[in-house]
């Protein structure tokens, strides 16, 4: 049965970013999916698990790592492209409950009915103008990964569109 | 108009689709009489009916087609585009009697409401001076949107104190707990002054700049735009990007850059160090963290595709603060056991890593307000705890925090230009850096730089003012003229940044002045005519205290 009530869990995010050049990123993704023993994601929006991990491309060159707890740092030869520690930068919004899309449709233009958002997948949107990664996890159930500093008041916003459906 | 009327609301005639003068009569009545009751008053009225009939009027269906009967004068009907049916007349004479020629001939329809307030009355001209029937005139490409939106719709629902999202440091919550004043500046909260040093800012400024010039002070710098950029082609971007040179800056160094736009003026400035072989740490301001950000994007993408090098924002991932003074050393030192603060160890200019209760740390010794001074960065996470730890290791130093007011006068002292001197209008040579990029070419902004407009001798360059009667007090945004001129019209220049100096006891300022440093030692008057002051200033270098640089070598 649907979880009725809302619920909003604020937790950290850690995050490693890889990303490879423009000549590299077949070679990279090569290494970097040995490296973690499992295929990596291959288009945008595109949501693998990895090692305990979440793996988001979230650009044509670019993947995030995420994790619940750490992300171990890889070793990444810089010919092929770089890594980038994000853990203290983003926050992880947990979000749930029956009425999550009609309070997140106020704050976010995404069509969560779409292949886009569908569950398990990512979409990078703005929140407020500020880009913020969406991660659908269950048809009434989604992460938003946002930067620390806008962190009290985005969740300030939703907090009061989610009265609006208590 | 399409959907029904909100409740309060009342329509007759064109508004519901009733073109004919009598009905629209009717309904008038009707909705007089509907709005009375709404609002209730429900006296009886004299005329109840039947109205009169108006001569010549059929009993509804839109008006009829023809050219307008004008008077004396122009007839517009194409308001958004100045098209008036003499215009359309005109195309009919000429030939373009078809409605895409029409449309392209007059530019009718072209407005932001693509003709939906013009194009019937228009064709019906057309259709007129043509002999034809509107629809034998025909229509162009119908666009969205296909009904009146309301202008709401557009611009998204109302959400109250969420129109404009709030950024916050990670020591924000410490700042109001402890008396701080907040500005917005931009998205962000920044303390503005502690009401701990004063009531007012202009007594708080003040206190907080002498505790920093005689003790120390510490600042929230989490604002800075923080940018990580990496790749083998690392160094190349940089030295492209910024006016001076970043190819040869060692590992372990820090440099101060300043950025052209692609028309040769001055764009941010920032420092960027060098924390590996390809890998730097950038800095801009504040105000252009964004803009710098999407400019490197900008510039990776279209036109220099193939370096190999990426940039990512990390403003978020760290906690900025710096300590500056001169007991900022002994300070950091006691906060931070372990680490080597000597200048061999972080001389000026070096970076210093290490750890801070198992988060990152980096320390620049970079000086901003001319003392002394360290910006320390702790992961984002960690940012409250390492500002309590230098705080409490500053007590008995006399470290107090200070805020962006204090801030902002400490570097117009040292003679530093910001966002009022990087205003968008100066050049390199403006701001008295031209020397940091004599020998260099090839980066952005170098060949527009060197248009004549942009090295006039003439141009308004930096210079420090000081007024003549100490007691006088300079304003921001006053022009400047020459002893003996007649206070009008654009002067000779404009003071762009004023603070009281507690060392020199009156008030400085940076200013830019045609003829710039040729000009020191002369007079001029500061007018500011909305507060009707003219204050006698004399030029003087815009290097106010230590130019030697003394202090911030410790």
């Amino acid at each position: 049965m649907a979880e009725t009530r809302f619920h909003m869990i604020v937790e950290p995010c850690a995050i490693l970013q890889l990303e490879c050049w423009a000549d590299s990123c077949e070679a990279f993704g090569a290494a970097i999916a040995a490296h973690l023993g499992d295929k990596l994601p291959a288009e945008v929006g595109e949501v693998v698990s990895v090692a305990g991990l979440k793996a988001v491309r979230i650009a044509p060159r670019r993947l995030w790592l995420i994790g619940d707890e750490a992300v171990p740092a890889l070793s990444v030869d810089s010919e092929l492209g770089c890594a980038l520690p994000l853990s203290e930068g983003r926050v992880r919004l947990h979000l749930s409950g029956r009425h999550l899309l009609d309070v997140l449709s106020a704050c976010v233009a995404i069509d969560w009915n779409g292949p886009q958002a569908a569950p398990g997948r990512a979409v990078q949107t703005g929140f407020h103008r500020v880009p913020v990664l969406a991660l659908r996890t269950a048809s009434d159930a989604c992460d938003l990964v946002v930067p620390r500093s806008f962190e009290r008041s985005l969740t300030e916003w939703i907090s009061d569109s989610a009265a609006a459906h208590a | 108009m399409p959907g029904a009327l909100r409740s309060g609301h009342f329509g007759a005639g064109a508004l519901t689709g009733s073109f004919a003068p009598d009905t629209a009569i009717a309904e008038g009545h009707q909705a007089g009489k509907a709005a009375a009751e709404f609002c209730g008053k429900t006296r009886p009225v004299a005329v109840a009916g039947p109205f009169p009939a108006v001569p010549g009027t059929g009993a509804g269906g839109p008006p009829p087609s023809g050219y307008p009967a004008t008077g004396r004068g122009k007839s517009f009907v194409d308001f958004q585009m100045d098209v008036t049916a003499g215009d359309i007349a005109l195309a009919h004479r000429e030939g373009y009697q078809p409605v895409e020629h029409l449309k392209r001939y007059t530019t009718l329809g072209m407005g932001t409401d693509q003709g939906k307030t013009s194009n019937f009355n228009a064709l019906s001209i057309m259709a007129s001076l043509s002999g034809a029937a509107i629809p034998e005139v025909g229509t162009t490409t119908f666009r969205p949107p296909y009904t009146p939106v309301a202008i709401g719709a557009l611009a998204g629902s109302s959400i109250g104190r969420h129109y404009k999202p709030v950024r916050r440091t990670p020591m924000h919550d410490w700042h109001v707990a402890h008396g701080a004043e907040m500005l917005e500046v931009g998205l962000w909260m920044r303390p503005y002054f502690y009401r701990a040093a004063g009531a007012t800012v202009d007594e708080a400024y003040v206190a907080e700049m002498r505790t920093v010039r005689e003790a120390a002070g510490l600042m929230d710098i989490s604002t800075l735009g923080k940018i990580d950029v990496q790749g083998p082609d690392a160094a190349i971007l940089l030295d492209r990007v910024y006016a001076n040179g970043f190819a040869r800056l060692p590992v372990g160094r820090a440099r101060y850059g300043v950025m052209l736009r692609d028309d040769g003026i001055v764009f941010d400035d920032g420092t960027t160090t060098r924390l590996g072989e390809h890998r730097f740490f950038m800095t801009t301001s504040t105000a252009k963290a964004a803009d710098v950000l999407s400019r490197l994007e900008f510039l990776l993408d279209s036109v220099w595709p193939d370096l190999r090098v990426a940039v990512t924002s990390v403003t978020d991932e760290w906690a900025a603060m710096s300590i500056a003074g001169p007991h900022s050393r002994e300070i950091l030192s006691k906060a931070l056991e372990g680490l080597d603060l000597s200048d061999a160890a972080l001389p000026h200019m070096g970076l210093l890593e290490g750890d801070f209760d198992g988060r990152a740390l980096r320390i620049l010794r970079l000086s901003y307000s001319g003392e002394l001074a360290y910006e320390v960065y702790v992961g984002a996470s960690g940012g409250e705890a390492a500002w309590r730890r230098l705080l409490e290791a500053g007590e008995a130093h006399g470290l107090k925090p200070y805020g962006v007011e204090a801030l902002g006068a400490l570097r117009v002292e040292k003679g530093h230009v910001a966002g009022p001197e990087i205003d968008g209008r100066t050049t390199l040579d403006d701001l008295g850096l031209a020397r940091m990029a004599a020998k260099r070419s090839g980066y952005v902004g170098a060949v527009l730089g060197r248009r004549p407009a942009l090295t006039r001798p003439d141009r308004q360059r930096l210079v420090g003012l000081m007024p003549v009667d100490a007691g006088e007090r300079l304003s921001g945004g006053a022009v400047l003229f020459g002893p003996g001129e007649v206070h009008r019209g654009h002067g000779r220049g404009r003071v762009t940044s004023v603070t009281y100096s507690p060392t020199l006891g009156t008030y400085v300022g940076l200013g830019l002045l045609a003829g710039g440093a040729g000009m020191e030692g002369t007079e001029v008057v500061a007018v500011h005519t909305m507060k009707g002051e003219a204050v006698r200033a004399r030029v003087v270098s815009p290097v106010f205290l230590d130019p030697e640089g003394a202090r911030l070598r410790g």
